[in-house]
C-alpha cells in the first residue's frame, strides 16, 4: 500500500512536470512493460523497443490520465497497443512454429520449442500472466500493478494456464509417440 | 507429491522457455532519443503551443475521447448539410465550392447529439461564439476573445484562449469556421457524396437518404443523414464506427433548428466560486496588411484520376516578412486563404515580394494534392513560389490524387561493410540539388523512425518529387565503438505509386595521418589541417566537401583525422593563420591537396608539401549602386551558382568596394561577391580566377562579371 501511495505520488509529480519522477517510474516498470511487449511480439528486443515507444506515448498523454494510482495499467495498456502495431506491421500472422523459432537467436532443443509454441497458443490474457511470471522473475505484486488485477485473480489465472500448458504439452509428446 | 513434481518441472521449463535477464532501462539514453516528445511534454506543461509539430498541435486541439472527435466531426458535418440542404438548388446537388460558401452564411445553429443515451448540446452563434456541453465533465465555450475549457469535475479553466482560437483571431477567421472546417476534420475523409442513394417515408415526410462510408482510425465508419426531400434541410444524421457488435461509436444527431435567436448570454462563462480564474487579453499585433497591389497569384486544381475540377478546395497561403504576433511570437506577415470555384480555379492578389508557401486541401481531406509546376525553392510536399510583389504568376496547379494512386513506396536494407544489419538508424530524403528535406523515411508503419533489427526500412507513404532526391542514412551513435559513416544514396526521382528498394552500405569511419612538410621535405608544425570528404559528389550536382575533421600539426608535422568515408574524393586544406589578423581564421597562405583516402581500415600516412608562398587577391567591386556593405568570398572548388561550397578565405569591401583578399589558395578558385545598397537592393557577382602559389593578381567586378586585369609574381 505504501509502495502505491508512493508511487501515484512519483506520477503526480510527473504530471506536474517532473521529468525524473517520470524516469523513476519507468525504471520500475521497465522490466513488466517488456514483459508485457514480450508476450505479444515474442521477441526481446522488439519487446525492449515497444516498452521504450510505450514510455514515449505515456510521456506525451501523462496529463490525460485522471487517476494517478491507475498510472501501471495505463501504461500497460499503452505497451500492448504498442506491441500489437509492431507485430502487424511486421506480418507476424505466419506459423506459430515459425514464430517460436524466431523468438531466440540461439539454436533451441525440441522440448523448449515446444513449449514456446505452447505458450505462443495461450489465450492472450493466460500468456501474458505466464510470461509476466517467468520472465525475469515477476514477482506477484508487480504483476499486479501493471495487471491492475488482484493478486487472487493473478494466481487463479496462473494456475489454469499452467494447467492447459501442461495438457498441451502432453498430448503434443503423445503424438510424438 | 508427483503433482507437486511435475509443477516443479513445467517451471523449470518455463523458466528456460521465456526467462531472462533483467531488461537494462537506461532513462538518461532514453531522454536522447525521445526528445520530441519530452518537449511536446514540456510544451504541456507550459501552456505553449508546440510550433515545431503541426500534426501534434492539432491532435492536441481534438477532442481526448475517439467518440468525441467523431462527435465533433459529426458538428462538421450537420453544419455542412444545413448550408447544403438549406441554399441548394432542389434540381441539383450542390458543388462544394457552394458548400462551403453557403456554410459561411450560417449565423446560428443548435443541435443534440446522443451518444450511447447521453445527451449532448451544441450551439453556435457568429462571430465567435461556441458552446458545447459534450458530456457530464466537459463545457467548450467560447465568448468573444476567450475560449474555456471548461472540466467542472477538477475545476479547472484555461486561462488562456487556445491554440486554434488565437490562429483563427489573428487570421481574422470567424472562430466557428475555423473550429469546425478546419480543425476537427483532421482523420475524416470521403464522407460527402454528391447524390442521394435513396428515398424513405417517415413520419408522413419523405427524406432523402445519403449514406457514407470511409475508414477512421477506429475502423470503419458509416454515416447516414435524412434529408427533408421538399425542405432540403437535414433532418438527422447516424454514425457508427466499428463493425458488428463491437461499435466504438454509435451516435445520432438531431437538427432542433438554425438560424433561431441565440442570446449572447449563452456564451458567456461564470467560473464557479472556488474557480481561481484570470484572463489574459490578447496581445496586440504587428502583423500589417499587404501592401497595396501586390502580386497576383492562379491556378487551378483538378482530379488526378479523371482531370476534372475540383471544386472548393480550399488553399493556404504564407508568405511576407516576419513579424510578431500574439504573444509575442514570430510568424510570416502574409496570410491568405481562398477556394476553387466550380471550375477549380482559383486567385489571390495582394501578395507581398517574397516565398509564398501553397497548403491544398480537397474535401478528400487524406488525398494528397500534388503541384505539377516546379519552383526552385520548397518541395512538391511543401511547395512554394517566390513573387516580387507587383506580377502575375499563372498556371500554379495542383493534381489532386487517390493515396492508392499516389504514395510511392520505399524500402532499404541497411548494412555495414560486413554485411551485418544495422539497427537504429534513421533516414531522411532530401533534395540532390539543394539540400532541402523532403520528408523522413519511418521503418515502420507506426513512424518508429530507426532501422529495425534487420536493418530494414518501409515506408510506404512516401511523396513523389519531381526532382532527385537522394537517401540520407545516417547513424544514431557515431561515436559508438564501431563508428559508422552517414550516407547518401544516389539521387532518384519518385515517381507516384511506384516501389523503390536501396541497398545501404554504411562505410566504417576511415582514418589518416598528415604530416605537412615544407619544400625540403622538413615537418612544419602549427598549420591548420582541415579534412574534407566529397560525399555529396554525383550525377546531379558536383563534389561539396564536408569538413570532418580540423587540427594544427605537431612539432613532427602530424594530424590524425578521422571520420572520413573510404576511398576518392579527400581534400585536404593547409592554412597558416595570422593570429594578428582580425579574422584569426583568414589564413594568410593556404593550400590544398587532394588525395586517395583508404579504403581499408588502416591508417595511412600521408605527406604533404606546404607552398609556403602567399598569394593575394586585390580588387574593386562595383554593383551599379552606392555600397552599403558588400563581401567577397573565395570558394576552393566546383562550379559558378554552386553555393553550397566552403567558402575558403573571405573579406569585407570597404564602401567604394575596394577588398584585399589573402589566404587564398594555388589552382581554379570561384570569387564571389555580395553587395547590399542603403535601400536594401542587393547584387550578386561571381567568376572563376586561376591563380599560383606566390602570385598577386587584381580583378574587378563589374555589376556581376569578374575581370583579372593583372597577374604579378610576389617578390
Amino acid at each position: 500500500m505504501q509502495k502505491i501511495d508512493s508511487q501515484a505520488k512519483l506520477v503526480r509529480a510527473a504530471q506536474a512536470g517532473d521529468l525524473d519522477s517520470f524516469g523513476t517510474l519507468c525504471e520500475s516498470y521497465y522490466a513488466p512493460l517488456v514483459a508485457v511487449a514480450y508476450s505479444v511480439l515474442g521477441d526481446h528486443q522488439l519487446a525492449e523497443d515497444a516498452a521504450q515507444e510505450a514510455f514515449a506515448r505515456g510521456l506525451t498523454n501523462l496529463r490525460k490520465l485522471k487517476d494517478s494510482e491507475k498510472f501501471a495499467p495505463w501504461l500497460a495498456q499503452i505497451c500492448r497497443h504498442v506491441a500489437a502495431d509492431m507485430a502487424r506491421v511486421r506480418r507476424r500472422s505466419a506459423s506459430v512454429e515459425e514464430r517460436a523459432e524466431r523468438t531466440n537467436d540461439r539454436q533451441d532443443d525440441e522440448p523448449i520449442r515446444q513449449v514456446r509454441i505452447a505458450i505462443d497458443r495461450l489465450p492472450t490474457s493466460m500468456k501474458e500472466v505466464v510470461v509476466l511470471r517467468y520472465y525475469n522473475h515477476c514477482s506477484y505484486e508487480q504483476m499486479s500493478a501493471v495487471l491492475g488485477l488482484s493478486r487472487t485473480t493473478i494466481n487463479g489465472r496462473l494456475t489454469r494456464a499452467k494447467r492447459k500448458l501442461a495438457k498441451m504439452l502432453r498430448q503434443h509428446d503423445g503424438m510424438e509417440r | 507429491m508427483k503433482a507437486n513434481d511435475n509443477d516443479r518441472r513445467l517451471d523449470n521449463v518455463l523458466h528456460q522457455a521465456v526467462g531472462r535477464d533483467d531488461p537494462a532501462f537506461n532513462f538518461e539514453r532514453w531522454k536522447q532519443e525521445h526528445r520530441e516528445e519530452i518537449d511536446e511534454f514540456n510544451a504541456q506543461i507550459s501552456g505553449e503551443p508546440i510550433r515545431s509539430c503541426r500534426g501534434v498541435r492539432l491532435m492536441e486541439l481534438m477532442p481526448r475521447r475517439p467518440a468525441v472527435r467523431v462527435a465533433v466531426a459529426a458538428v462538421l458535418v450537420l453544419v455542412l448539410w444545413v448550408g447544403m440542404s438549406r441554399w441548394s438548388n432542389p434540381s441539383g446537388g450542390l458543388a462544394f465550392g457552394e458548400v462551403l460558401e453557403q456554410t459561411a452564411k450560417i449565423q446560428t445553429f443548435h443541435a443534440k447529439l446522443y451518444q450511447n443515451g447521453k445527451e449532448s448540446e451544441i450551439w453556435g452563434k457568429r462571430p465567435n461564439r461556441l458552446r458545447w456541453v459534450y458530456d457530464e465533465d466537459i463545457i467548450e465555450i467560447s465568448d468573444g476573445p476567450t475560449l474555456w475549457l471548461v472540466n467542472v469535475p477538477f475545476h479547472k479553466a484555461t486561462q488562456k484562449p487556445s491554440h486554434y482560437f488565437q490562429d483563427a483571431q489573428r487570421r481574422g477567421l470567424d472562430v466557428m469556421d475555423d473550429f469546425l472546417q478546419v480543425r476537427f476534420t483532421e482523420g475524416l475523409s470521403g464522407f460527402f457524396s454528391e447524390e442521394p442513394v435513396g428515398r424513405i417515408r417517415q413520419g408522413g415526410k419523405v427524406f432523402d437518404v445519403y449514406r457514407m462510408d470511409f475508414t477512421t482510425q477506429e475502423g470503419p465508419a458509416h454515416f447516414e443523414a435524412l434529408v427533408d426531400a421538399e425542405t432540403h434541410l437535414l433532418h438527422s444524421l447516424s454514425i457508427q464506427v466499428g463493425q458488428g457488435d463491437e461499435l466504438s461509436v454509435d451516435l445520432r444527431f438531431f437538427v432542433t433548428d438554425y438560424d433561431i435567436p441565440l442570446s449572447d448570454d449563452l456564451f458567456i462563462f461564470e467560473p464557479g466560486p472556488t474557480m481561481k480564474v484570470t484572463v489574459e487579453e490578447p496581445q496586440p499585433t504587428e502583423v500589417q496588411a499587404a501592401e497595396e497591389g501586390g502580386a497576383t497569384l492562379s491556378g487551378r486544381i483538378v482530379w488526378a484520376h479523371n482531370g476534372k475540377p475540383v471544386a472548393g478546395a480550399r488553399l493556404t497561403f504564407f508568405g511576407g516578412r516576419m513579424v510578431t504576433v500574439a504573444d509575442g511570437k514570430r510568424d510570416r506577415e502574409f496570410f491568405e486563404r481562398t477556394e476553387t470555384d466550380r471550375d477549380g480555379y482559383w486567385q489571390i492578389s495582394g501578395v507581398p515580394p517574397g516565398a509564398v508557401w501553397i497548403g491544398v486541401r480537397s474535401w478528400e481531406f487524406e488525398w494528397p494534392a500534388m503541384p505539377t509546376f516546379t519552383t526552385n525553392v520548397g518541395t512538391s510536399k511543401d511547395p512554394r513560389v517566390l513573387v516580387d510583389g507587383r506580377s502575375s504568376y499563372t498556371g500554379l496547379d495542383f493534381k489532386v490524387y487517390k493515396p492508392d494512386d499516389f504514395y510511392a513506396h520505399l524500402t532499404a536494407q541497411v548494412s555495414n561493410e560486413d554485411g551485418q544489419p544495422i539497427r537504429d538508424v534513421s533516414a531522411y530524403l532530401m533534395y540532390a540539388d539543394s539540400g532541402d528535406t523532403h520528408q523522413s523515411v519511418y521503418a515502420t508503419k507506426r513512424r518508429h523512425q530507426f532501422t529495425r533489427r534487420d536493418g530494414q526500412f518501409d515506408d510506404s507513404e512516401i511523396w513523389p518529387t519531381y526532382r532527385p532526391v537522394r537517401l540520407h542514412v545516417g547513424h544514431k551513435d557515431p561515436n559508438g565503438p564501431y563508428p559508422l559513416r552517414g550516407v547518401h544514396s544516389e539521387p532518384f526521382i519518385i515517381e507516384p505509386a511506384q516501389e523503390y528498394h536501396l541497398d545501404i552500405v554504411l562505410p566504417y569511419e576511415r582514418e589518416l595521418m598528415v604530416q605537412v612538410v615544407d619544400a625540403q621535405g622538413r615537418p612544419l608544425e602549427g598549420i591548420c589541417v582541415s579534412l574534407l570528404d566529397g560525399e555529396w559528389g554525383g550525377a546531379f550536382s558536383p563534389p561539396s566537401y564536408q569538413l570532418e575533421d580540423q587540427a594544427f600539426s605537431d612539432s613532427d608535422g602530424l594530424v590524425h583525422g578521422s571520420g572520413l568515408l573510404p576511398g576518392e574524393n579527400i581534400l585536404i586544406a593547409l592554412k597558416r593563420l595570422d593570429p594578428n589578423a582580425p579574422d584569426l581564421w583568414n589564413p594568410s597562405v593556404a593550400n590544398l591537396t587532394p588525395v586517395t583516402g583508404p579504403t581499408d581500415r588502416s591508417m595511412p600516412l600521408v605527406q604533404v608539401t606546404f607552398d609556403d608562398r602567399p598569394i593575394t587577391v586585390e580588387g574593386k567591386v562595383d554593383p551599379g549602386f552606392p555600397i552599403d556593405r558588400a563581401r567577397v568570398a573565395a570558394y576552393v572548388t566546383g562550379q559558378p551558382g554552386d553555393l553550397r561550397h566552403m567558402p575558403f578565405a573571405q573579406v569585407d569591401a570597404d564602401r567604394e568596394g575596394r577588398f584585399i583578399l589573402r589566404g587564398v589558395p594555388a589552382g581554379t578558385i570561384r570569387l564571389l561577391y555580395s553587395a547590399t545598397g542603403p535601400d536594401g537592393i542587393s547584387r550578386r557577382g561571381e567568376g572563376a580566377l586561376v591563380v599560383e602559389s606566390g602570385q598577386f593578381c587584381r580583378v574587378e567586378f563589374a555589376n556581376e562579371d569578374l575581370q583579372v586585369l593583372s597577374r604579378e609574381p610576389i617578390f
